[in-house]
């Protein structure tokens, strides 16, 4: 009994010592907009003389981690974060990490790495029934962008961009580093204007599986993510 | 001393009570050959446990996956029958609806590093969201699934017995699945017997091995008689269905008309053969690599012209091939219908 009780306090105080030590909370936010403004889904914006909505914006961010002068510091243990833009709670991603660590950039994965694509079946942001799975080929959908374009001509043209791939030649999960100063808020904006600029939607309303036009739209869409806050 | 036993009784009460039930569902391990590779699926990872392979067992032969409740897995992979769907060039799902495949025999799962005749499917756990969600096989969304399952009066309290949790994921279920599938292991047939010294050859059979190891094992190799590779086996394109194989995951030009190579074993049960299943007959299968060989630029090296075989050598060769029948695999008991479920 007394080995047990000693367990018990010896377990007791490495949870307590594990809580301090991750006493800080730092929040990574991603604020998707259009037109300057905070996206709000199903309403409708007027951007290049074309009228567009957005009924989905969803995509994994991953692999987050905390650099200082080039050195990693801090990796973020959760495999993997869904962000959902009908789920405001979703956008703030908060990171737990210990007091003493200083950072002066963040690195991020937009998308799901090969290995994490080959583990069989997952749970939590991962479970394949979150919609962001194809099912009929193993993988997951790393970027969601659903929605419509209505043109002067009230001609109304719907896209959907399923953007992924975990086999080479098409890996489309995209690498993201933000120089920021050592703060307790990162705010990240998803300008969708600057994603959708790059599209020439005409051409291409459809990207549902990997290719290589799901690369090209990967690298666009994480280089529409900016820090917002320079604080 | 009996005061303090006294007081510890309702610790050991419980922790033999916990003990039986770790017992009860302790790990399984799958028997095959110590001559056999190591196995693909990391079962030091993800040991079996008798509890999730009888829940997926269950699943694996419940309509419930199914959006009309009319078709399971076992509708197109039957035991008896290689678990395959014989008799059907291509197979058949809910409302009489025709995918474009033939459905493969489900063996040797755990050596696999790729599943379906394209390899689409990276992992046998995530494998059965393909046909689950698949509008021509059981056309049914997966979060439909888990809700009929946890609404159902004895599947919450299988997944607690299996995962200790009655809440239903799509994770528990695939798992479960792949478990119970896990365990198609064939290693039994009289080759096996042959090979362990535990039994003979007939005078055909061994002629038609000789062949088959100069002919067929560099992509039928043993002991799985699959190299786990796609092929092009020469088949020339089915106009109707349009089937490019591989390529139609991969993209790459260097991929089109591959398939995957399956296994031979339990050949003798799993007709129709190839991935169309326009094969009837073992002997129309011979009769193609020997004259029917279709030239393309992905067609396997060692194919080009044939591998013209008298009429003797098919013969011969089939005798060999029936020797991959593992009665003990087809008829085993434990992979059937669980009757007493």
């Amino acid at each position: 009994m007394s080995f047990r009780l000693t367990a018990f306090f010896i377990l007791f105080t490495g949870v307590v010592s594990a809580q301090s030590n991750h006493a800080r909370s730092v929040e990574l936010s991603f604020v998707p907009t259009i037109n300057g403004e905070n996206l709000i889904l199903g309403k409708s914006y007027s951007l290049f003389s074309d009228t567009f909505t957005i009924s989905a914006c969803r995509f994994y961010i991953s692999q987050i981690q905390f650099l200082k002068d080039g050195e990693f510091v801090f990796a973020d243990p959760t495999s993997a974060h869904l962000v959902d833009c009908s789920d405001e709670r979703s956008t703030n991603i908060e990171i737990f990490c210990s007091n003493n660590i200083e950072f002066t950039r963040a690195q991020f994965l937009v998308g799901i790495d090969s290995a994490t694509n080959s583990s069989g079946a997952l749970d939590g942001d991962l479970d394949p029934t979150k919609g962001m799975y194809w099912s009929w080929q193993s993988g997951y959908i790393n970027i969601k962008i659903e929605g419509a374009k209505t043109s002067e001509d009230s001609e109304k043209a719907e896209f959907q961009f399923h953007l992924g791939g975990y086999l080479p030649p098409n890996l489309a999960a995209q690498i993201v580093n933000i120089d920021v100063a050592n703060t307790d808020s990162i705010q990240l904006e998803v300008d969708l204007e600057q994603f959708l600029k790059s599209i020439d939607l005409k051409a291409r309303q459809r990207v549902m599986s990997p290719s290589a036009e799901a690369l090209i739209l990967s690298g666009e869409f994480s280089n529409s993510i900016h820090l917002k806050n320079a604080q | 001393m009996p005061n303090s036993l006294q007081r510890i009784a309702p610790i050991l009460i419980i922790g033999f009570g916990l003990l039986s039930l770790i017992q009860s569902n302790e790990d399984v391990k799958i028997v095959y050959p110590s001559t056999w590779p190591k196995p693909v699926y990391d079962f030091d990872e993800n040991p079996l446990s008798n509890s999730k392979i009888q829940l997926g067992r269950k699943l694996f032969y419940d309509p419930i996956l199914s959006k009309d409740n009319m078709v399971s897995c076992a509708s197109c992979h039957l035991s008896y029958t290689a678990f395959t769907h014989v008799d059907h060039a291509i197979s058949h799902g809910i409302g009489d609806s025709i995918g474009i495949r033939n459905s493969m025999t489900l063996v040797n799962l755990a050596w696999s590093k790729h599943f379906m005749w394209d390899g689409a499917i990276n992992h046998i756990e995530v494998q059965a969201l393909a046909p689950i969600s698949h509008e021509d096989e059981m056309g049914e969304e997966v979060g439909a699934v888990l809700l009929k399952l946890q609404s159902d009066p004895n599947y919450p309290v299988l997944f607690v017995q299996a995962f200790g949790d009655s809440v239903i994921s799509s994770q528990n279920m695939l798992k479960a699945m792949a478990e119970f599938q896990l365990t198609f292991v064939s290693a039994n047939s009289k080759y096996d017997r042959v090979l362990a010294g535990k039994d003979h050859f007939s005078e055909q059979e061994e002629k038609g091995y000789q062949i088959f190891q100069s002919k067929c094992s560099s992509c039928h190799t043993e002991p799985l008689f699959t190299n786990g590779y796609f092929e092009n086996n020469g088949l020339p394109v089915d106009p109707n269905l349009n089937d490019m194989g591989r390529f139609g995951i991969t993209k790459r030009s260097s991929d089109s008309l591959k398939f995957k190579v399956p296994s031979l074993r339990n050949i003798e049960f799993s007709q129709p053969y190839m991935h169309d299943g326009r094969f009837l007959s073992l002997h129309e299968v011979l009769k193609h690599y020997s004259e029917g060989i279709h030239e393309s630029n992905t067609l396997s090296s060692q194919l080009k012209g044939g591998l013209n075989l008298t009429e003797d050598e098919r013969l011969n060769l089939i005798h060999f091939l029936l020797t991959l029948t593992d009665k003990e695999f087809l008829f085993n008991p434990d992979l059937a219908y669980p009757r007493n479920n």
